[in-house]
């Protein structure tokens, strides 16, 4: 059995050494050109994130980022995954690729829009495209529906529980490698089902949609009993309270230092015994501090597995690490919640 | 003021129902009769008197059932039988939908496909939401004509937003940007043709739509009155009567409380102008209601772009 890769997010070249050294086995980063922004301003983002603090802007910091990585022997990965693009945009995301790859080296290139991944293929680039979570690819025969246009790998989507993505896996049985989130940046919807911009000038819609005074109505026209409101009312503010800690917890760490947010590293002993290829920390925005301690204590769970502990022990292990048994034992902070991780083990812990 | 449609653009009208105690009341729902009491009933009034207005009187063709939302909520094999069956007795055609999928949901999906592919009935059409489900149908049961549903329309449909852009005028060709699919790029017509999808469908965006459907060669439809904003497989009512430790998470169990609450949210005042500020939630999807101005220019686009079917939902879809 190979072992994980650890993908972690890059956000200028001068994180390359950091993360490298701190046992990052992957690279991803985002270019938004200025001509991109002169064309669409900042309403109409190139990838999924807002093209200030979490992109480069030109080719030549790819071509130098590209470069520190491939010095340590570490591939990078370009992200081109806004959930649609239109015919115009393909032409220019077309040379954009072509430069990626034959000028800077690029190694892969992460794709959600069908149209834009037929593009890429059809240069000759299948299998250095990767799919994006933001494809939604939910189920093996989507999985095959993506292998069926010759990528090389296919992340999993956030929304998936830890029992699919292993009959997923099952089912692909290794045909195109697979990779699954471990850390960092939740979503309370499917990402690829979410139709709003996460722009700094409004925030993300399920963190406002979660605080937004709400009225619930019965469906058969009648109010709900004073009871029966007042559950209801307790209900969705422990709803909103699992949004917060999906969204870093308020930027908030553990009183070990570790930052908090969405978490799946006690996963990853049961990813390994499904045969994913890479895990992912995701937020190319964050700053460095909070790349760097992500990708320590991703490298640290792995670490432990490596030693041959017993997956139960993995998993009591990263709870330990992770400095918020509380937090793990309510699932409030879990991608995944199943037999291995944190939940099921709480009288363990 | 009514914006008129050329008779030969708009076709065909399609009546969709996500309920199967719907179907009792289908010749109310063709009628166009308010069916939900409360809040519901007044918006389902509004929504009427507005597609009426705009759109003429209905010339019902094809009845829609499923559910698009969650896979939890998919029709049995008896229950899109009785469909069929309520359809054809109303002289309509029958349409599936479908929604995004977990390999579970395939595999229930799975007899559904296999009953009405069993029909050889050439008029029966899937919705499919999730590139998985269009491969199996593809596959296993090519007589079966492939529709791509609303959701696998990517476009930006942020209401706090988008109002605000296209007021504005957004520069450059950001608005351009935002009213055009890729679904109808050279590339994915060929994608769609190997398929045998001939038909794209659409929520009724509130930037507008900018695409000639006609000159393509590629059927549309566009769904009225309600369009969705963000869906996802955790759901927050479905979670109600679980305990603490076990709440929204994609395995949550649920009982189905969709069938019982919508929640109205109302937006604080957002940063951008002109947003949106109410929102419907039912289950594990929002959406934004579309008043009459919002309809009229559904029509509008309509007969500029050739979108030739109407899909009316007599109720939020989920």
């Amino acid at each position: 059995m190979s072992a994980m890769k650890v993908l972690a997010p890059v956000s200028s070249p001068d994180e390359v050494e950091m993360l490298v050294e701190s046992g990052a086995g992957e690279l991803y980063c985002g270019l938004v050109p200025p001509d991109w922004i002169r064309a669409y301003s900042g309403a109409v983002w190139l990838n999924r994130r807002s093209p200030a603090g979490a992109n480069l802007s030109s080719l030549d910091a790819l071509a130098l980022l590209v470069a520190r990585a491939h010095a340590h022997g570490v591939p990078v990965f370009l992200t081109l995954n806004a959930p649609v693009y239109i015919e115009q945009q393909l032409t220019y995301l077309a040379d954009l690729a072509r430069q990626a790859v034959a000028t800077c080296g690029i190694d892969g290139l992460i794709v959600s829009d069908t149209a834009l991944l037929l593009t890429l293929a059809d240069m000759g680039l299948g299998p250095r495209l990767h799919v994006s979570s933001v494809a939604s690819a939910l189920n093996t025969e989507a999985v095959r529906f993506y292998q069926d246009l010759g990528v090389g790998r296919v992340i999993l989507p956030r929304g998936l529980g830890l029992d699919e993505v292993g009959r997923i896996s099952a089912e692909v049985a290794g045909a195109v490698p697979l990779e699954a989130f471990v850390l960092y940046d939740g979503c309370a919807f499917e990402e690829g089902l979410c139709h709003t911009l996460h722009h700094h000038r409004v925030g993300a819609f399920c963190v406002d949609l979660a605080r937004w005074d709400a009225t619930v109505e019965r469906t058969d026209g009648e109010r709900p009993a004073p009871a029966e409101a007042a559950r209801l009312e307790a209900h969705f503010a422990r709803h909103r309270e699992w949004i917060w800690h999906l969204n870093a917890c308020g930027a908030t760490v553990s009183s070990g230092g570790m930052p908090l947010g969405a978490c799946g590293v006690c996963a990853m002993p049961a990813f390994r015994r499904f045969g994913i290829h890479a895990v992912k920390i995701a937020g190319r925005q964050a700053s460095p501090l909070r790349k760097l301690l992500g990708l320590k204590l991703v490298r640290a769970v792995l670490a432990h597995m490596e030693t041959g502990s017993a997956d139960e022990d993995v998993v009591r292990w990263a709870v330990r690490a992770r400095g918020m048994h509380e937090i793990c034992a309510s699932g409030v902070m879990c991608y995944y919640r199943g037999p291995f991780t944190a939940p099921r083990l709480e009288a363990d812990i | 003021m009514p914006i008129s449609m050329p008779e030969s653009i708009m076709t065909e009208w399609a009546l969709a129902l996500f309920r199967p105690s719907d179907l009792a009341d289908l010749p109310a729902h063709l009628r166009l009769e308010p069916s939900r009491p409360g809040l519901a009933r007044a918006r389902q009034a509004d929504a009427r008197a507005a597609v009426v207005d705009r759109f003429g009187p209905p010339a019902w063709q094809r009845l829609y059932f499923g559910q698009e939302f969650c896979e939890r909520r998919a029709p049995s094999v008896s229950e899109v039988r009785r469909a069929y069956s309520a359809a054809v007795s109303a002289g309509l055609a029958f349409t599936l939908l479908t929604s995004y999928v977990s390999d579970d949901g395939v595999d229930r999906l799975r007899p559904v496909l296999a009953w009405l592919s069993g029909l050889e009935d050439a008029r029966v059409e899937v919705v499919a939401n999730d590139w998985g489900v269009v491969r199996v149908v593809a596959r296993e049961h090519a007589g079966l004509r492939l529709v791509l549903g609303r959701l696998m329309n990517r476009m930006l449909r942020d209401p706090r937003i988008v109002p605000g852009l296209v007021e504005a005028r957004a520069p450059g060709d950001a608005l351009a940007a935002l009213r055009q699919p890729s679904l109808t790029a050279p590339v994915s017509r060929l994608l769609l043709a190997r398929f045998g999808i001939g038909r794209v469908e659409f929520d009724n965006l509130i930037q507008g739509l900018d695409t000639d459907f006609r000159a393509i060669g590629l059927g549309a439809s566009v769904y009225v009155p309600y369009g969705y904003v963000v869906s996802g497989r955790a759901c927050a009512i479905g979670s109600l009567n679980q305990p603490a430790a076990d709440q929204f998470h994609v395995g949550a169990a649920c009982r189905r409380e969709c069938l019982q609450y919508t929640v109205t949210r109302r937006a604080d005042p957002l940063p951008v102008a002109g947003g949106h500020h109410e929102y419907l939630e039912r289950g594990n999807t929002c959406f934004y209601l579309q008043d009459a101005d919002a309809i009229g220019r559904a029509a509008a686009v309509a007969s500029r772009s050739g979108i030739d079917r109407l899909v009316y939902q007599a109720d939020l879809p989920v």
